[in-house]
């Protein structure tokens, strides 16, 4: 096995990428997709993991920074849910060019990035499989918890709500940017995303899906994935049971062994 | 923003660490690199994205700007045998990064001929480089953002790098805790450090030791010390090599006040030649990782400042 890290060129722009490629390669290719801002950060080490477990189980696996996160160009300010799925398509090419032994695509989401794999999953007709670890399912819900964060923050700061949701939501149609946790969102990754519903999207995709509900207890499935899995032939539910890794909590996670076992399987390459 | 250049290089135990080099023009370079260290477990970016926002900055005044992961964490190769965050941070707290960081700076002499320093990073990042400058005087001086000065976690995260001065002291924590039937689920979860239990313990039960002046100089306190038995002689080490300091605190977490508590306050009489050597900024109100922009330009505005003295650095281009 070895990793290459690059800078990949989108028209002049730098997306920041790590391929692992397997000592011998089947024809998986295996592209994953990052939460969006501080949640990438928490789920990094778990994402290092799960690319070097799948290369060593003969996968090509290419982990990238969207625009506007990580390394890759651009202040977060300026991408948005569009550009993040240029992204993936742009990845989903490097990993082709990266190992012309790739014959079948997949793509890995946490989160949000599970919106933008399935939106590039629907644009191109190369994706065979879609695997989405604790997806956002609705843009616009999931829009409302980021915007959260922010009130939390004026809590912590001003001992009180300045600013209420609306106020937040007339500021970014007004082409201004909220501040969470320090990135600046505006208009057209807020809007784009609270547009954003699983389940239209899934069916546009004809491939296989696997949505993974992660939860710390042996609870049930949401029952919005379990409708949004019985709606379509070609999509599974599994729950599995993991701290959310993509926030901070007690244990240091550097792997996900439940979540990585559930993912070998269903590419085919477990052991 | 600027993206820089991707660059991997062994550590001392022959892992690659995986980073990014910001490299500034040639005419207004100082030949002189910042370390941002990384914070915590979050990597060479740290938390939204302020190490690529600070390096933009440091670089447009000629310095060369390395951000890399450490070892078991971010892209880097290895392991990290904790299983808990607060142990993870109590190990960098105490030395852990230190290694890695050396192996950084030879790899920048090595490669590119660059034999000055300046440690920085916020919390875990400057701790890193506070404990590699006092051992490593290739680092000139420290702009540190948020340096932590006492340990993260309780009694059971830290025994097993505490002074034995600082273990007395925490005996009766121990003690209090048998008590606690809380505890002993925890205990009996195998959720405990035994091993640290243990060292505290001992000492108690076989009565092997006096207890004895603690290597950092402090004064010993009548309740639990927290403090991190590495910071007040790594601290004193670096003034007395009459390296300069910055430090930068936000306003609204408790790094500062502990800086003033546990190390200024016990260390008035080593300091009191010292303290012209060391400055230090609070930025009011802001949040421990600087997430307003009016708080990180007031950041880069004191650091820059402050560098401009040293360095006689100007921006080549607006940032």
């Amino acid at each position: 096995m070895s990793e290459e890290y690059r800078f990949l060129d989108l028209n002049g722009e730098h997306v920041f990428a790590g391929i692992h490629h397997p000592a011998t390669a089947t024809p998986l290719g295996v592209v994953m997709c990052h939460a969006l801002g501080e949640e990438k950060l928490w789920a990094h080490r778990v994402f290092v993991s799960m690319a070097r477990d799948l290369a060593s189980a003969g996968v090509t696996v290419l982990r990238f920074d969207f625009r506007g996160e990580g390394d890759s160009e651009r202040d977060f300010s300026d991408s948005d849910l569009e550009t993040r799925v240029e992204d993936t398509c742009l990845a989903l090419d490097a990993l082709r060019a990266s190992n012309p032994m790739v014959r079948d695509l997949a793509l890995v989401g946490l989160r949000f990035g599970a919106v933008a794999a399935t939106i590039a999953a629907t644009r191109r007709n190369d994706v065979k499989q879609l695997i989405l670890w604790d997806p956002v399912i609705d843009g616009a819900d999931y829009m409302q918890s980021v915007l959260r964060l922010n009130l939390m923050y004026q809590m912590a700061l001003h001992r009180k709500v300045i600013e209420n949701r609306d106020a937040l939501v007339a500021r970014l149609r007004g082409g201004g940017s909220v501040n969470i946790e320090g990135y600046e969102l505006t208009e057209p990754l807020f809007r784009q995303t609270s547009a954003f519903h699983l389940h239209e999207s899934l069916a546009e995709f004809p491939g296989d899906a696997l949505l993974v509900q992660i939860d710390q207890s042996d609870a049930p499935p949401k029952q919005e994935l379990v409708s949004l899995a019985a709606a379509r032939p070609r999509c599974q539910l599994i729950a599995v049971r993991e701290d959310p890794f993509w926030r901070e909590i007690k244990p240091f996670y550097q792997r996900a062994a439940a979540l990585t076992q559930v993912t070998l399987r269903e590419l085919g390459v477990a052991p | 923003m600027m993206t820089g250049r991707y660059v991997e290089f062994p550590n001392q135990e022959g892992l690659p660490l995986r980073g990014i080099l910001h490299c500034p023009d040639k005419e207004t370079e100082h030949r002189v690199c910042v370390l941002l260290l990384s914070p915590g477990i979050k990597g060479r970016v740290g938390p939204h994205r302020l190490y690529l926002k600070l390096a933009n900055r440091l670089v447009s005044r000629g310095f060369h700007v390395l951000r890399f992961d450490y070892s078991g964490l971010g892209d880097s190769a290895g392991e990290i045998s904790e299983r808990m965050l607060v142990d993870v941070y109590t190990s960098i707290q105490t030395g852990r990064n230190v290694g890695d960081t050396i192996a950084a700076m030879d790899w920048m002499q090595r490669t590119h001929g660059i034999k000055r320093f300046i440690g920085s990073g916020l919390c875990g990042g400057s701790i890193s480089a506070l404990l590699a400058a006092e051992t490593d005087s290739r680092i000139e001086s420290l702009l540190g953002i948020g340096l932590p000065t006492v340990l993260e976690g309780g009694p059971e995260n830290w025994a097993r790098i505490l002074t034995q001065q600082q273990l007395v002291s925490l005996r009766g924590a121990y003690l209090r805790k048998l008590a606690n039937p809380r505890s002993w689920l925890r205990f009996l979860a195998g959720k405990s450090d035994i091993r640290s239990i243990w060292r505290v313990m001992k000492n108690w039960a076989f009565r092997t030791s006096r207890p004895r002046k603690a290597p950092n100089e402090s004064t010993p306190k009548a309740e639990v010390d927290n403090t991190n038995p590495r910071f007040a002689g790594a601290f004193l080490a670096i003034l007395r090599s009459r390296r300069p300091v910055l430090l930068v605190f936000s306003g609204a977490d408790r790094l500062h006040a502990q800086f003033r508590e546990n190390f200024e306050a016990h260390q008035a009489v080593a300091l009191a030649s010292l303290r012209n050597l060391y400055e230090v900024h609070v930025v009011r109100d802001a949040n421990h990782v600087l997430s307003d922009p009016a708080w990180l330009s007031e950041l880069l505005q004191v650091a820059e400042q402050w560098l401009d003295v040293r360095y006689q650095t100007r921006p080549s281009v607006a940032p």
